[in-house]
């Protein structure tokens, strides 16, 4: 098997009604996909069920079958899965639980039992990266939004999964920000690592992933290479704005 | 808030299961010798430990603000159901509750979070139970937040909270929202590896001086006690 996700004939729901239907999906090793929809369309839902999150944590409705690096997610534990796929949630708030920044980037990796200079080394290099370096030894409260989203993503990679899941990494980061951060995932990209993303900006969608799902009503509606599915202007019945690069040559061409 | 307080004073540097023998020491004392003989110097101790972490003692006022109100119920209990001695019996009680109160608070101030929990584990508390504790021991400073949030979004909006009134208005959502952002927690700790079945001890807890002097005294102090 060389897909490290597979999503086989998968519905849930938290209470009745469906968030997820019918998805079918398989992602291969070293892929870089990102998932747009609108908002409710159960695209966070199905990260978690990536990492086994559900139905481990939060149980439900679940029908289906789905293996993540060929581990089945229902008879997996979420710390063992957490061993080859990292995740960065939604709310930053909610994720980082240390009380001091240093504390969080080595969460992980004291659960791996890695000897201790090994993860001071870590710790160093991941918040150089996202330039938190000199923030090492404050409480992670007195960070701005923005600061928290970096010092969560810091800490997933810290741990240097076989797999990202990004959960609206770039929310409360400025464009700048944004930018570099789809500059560090796509290097990783480059090593073999597969990155998985939500995100609403079409703009970056485009420049940086290869392959686009587009989530509605609880089913994957799109699925296929950026240029093709995000230059349709249909893609704005799914919340999604065209991409100005073909914008202009849509006008050109006319 | 309820939380860790970063320090360099042999307060927090004695291992967190060392603490964790001293608390269950002190709080045998406290439920046994219940007499004002005993309980008013005993207070001093609490009040030096405070002094010696370098932790104001406005922390603990501040952040329990009213619920400090709870202390006068003894004294109003032993008042009704005996006019003439409650008063003593009262005052002793509430003295008791203040240093239960302030040595646990003492505590939690003082230990990270991450290693009481190991020391639990290594005091053969059960892990998940261990686990719970100290997620709910994080839950406080989580509902305090909520709280602040939910107050201010409600005031934006026209609430006004009139005093003494129940707060019903907050209570529903600030215990929906909580409970969420305490799931969020478990599912973050989860997905970096940590496993509540079965906690790692290994690495923080390491016996200093200050550690082995207090192991040596603890018994000699419990033989002195008792
Ligand atoms: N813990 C939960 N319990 C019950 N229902 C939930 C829970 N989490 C999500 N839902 C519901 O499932 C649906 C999909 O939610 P999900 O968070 O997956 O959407 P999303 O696509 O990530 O949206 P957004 O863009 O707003 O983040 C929503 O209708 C939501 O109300
Ligand atoms: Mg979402």
């Amino acid at each position: 098997m060389v897909d490290v996700i597979n999503i086989c004939n998968l519905s849930f729901s938290y209470g009745k009604r469906d968030v997820l239907k019918g998805i079918n999906l398989s992602i291969d090793r070293g892929e870089f996909v990102g998932i747009a929809g609108p908002v409710g369309s159960g695209k966070s839902t199905l990260l978690l069920v990536m990492n086994g999150v559900i139905p481990n944590m939060i149980r439900g409705n679940f029908k289906g079958a789905v293996t993540t690096c060929g581990m089945d997610v229902k008879t997996s534990k979420v710390s063992e899965i957490s061993r080859k796929v990292g995740i960065v949630l939604q709310d930053p708030n909610s994720q980082i639980f240390s009380l001091r920044v240093r504390d969080e980037v080595a969460f992980a990796l004291e659960n791996r039992k890695l000897p201790k200079d090994q993860i001071e080394k870590k710790v160093d290099k991941y918040l150089k990266l996202f330039g938190l370096h000199s923030m090492k030894d404050e409480n992670p409260n007195n960070l701005s939004e923005g600061q928290k989203q970096k010092l969560a993503i810091a800490s997933t990679l810290a741990m240097e999964p076989e797999v990202i899941l990004f959960d609206e990494p770039s929310s409360s980061l400025d464009s700048s920000s944004a930018i570099k951060l789809y500059k560090i995932l796509r290097a990783l990209n480059r090593k073999g690592i597969t990155v998985i993303v939500v995100e609403h900006d079409t703009e970056l969608l485009v420049e940086n992933v290869k392959r686009v799902l587009v989530l509605k009503d609880s089913t994957i509606k799109l699925d296929g290479p950026p240029e093709k599915i995000l230059s349709s202007p249909k893609i704005e019945k799914y919340g999604l704005k065209v991409p100005c690069m073909f914008k202009s040559t849509a006008r050109s061409s006319r | 808030m309820i939380l860790y307080i970063p320090g360099n004073s042999p307060v927090h540097k004695a291992d967190a299961r060392v603490k964790i023998l001293y608390l269950v020491f002190f709080l045998l004392i406290l439920f046994t010798k219940d007499t004002l003989g005993v309980i008013l110097p005993f207070s001093l101790v609490t009040l030096l430990l405070y002094y010696t972490s370098g932790i104001s003692l406005l922390r603990p006022v501040r952040d329990l603000g009213s619920s400090w109100l709870l202390l006068l119920v003894p004294i109003l209990l032993h008042l009704l159901v005996n006019p003439s001695l409650g008063l003593y019996y009262g005052v002793v009680s509430s003295l008791f509750l203040l240093n239960v109160i302030l040595l646990s608070l003492l505590n939690v101030y003082t230990t990270e979070i991450k290693s009481l929990l190991q020391a639990l584990v290594f005091l053969k508390v059960p892990s998940e139970l261990a686990f719970m504790l100290v997620i709910s021991l994080r839950f406080l400073p989580l509902m305090q937040e909520q709280l602040t949030k939910i107050r201010v979004s409600q005031a934006l909006r026209g609430y006004e909270t009139k005093p003494f009134s129940l707060p019903i208005p907050l209570i529903v959502p600030l215990m929906h929202s909580s409970l969420k952002r305490a799931m969020q927690l478990a599912i973050s700790l989860e997905s970096r590896g940590f496993d509540s079945e079965h906690i790692n001890i290994a690495m923080e807890l390491q016996l200093s001086k200050i550690d082995y002097v207090l192991l040596f005294l603890l018994p000699l102090m419990v033989f002195a006690v008792f």
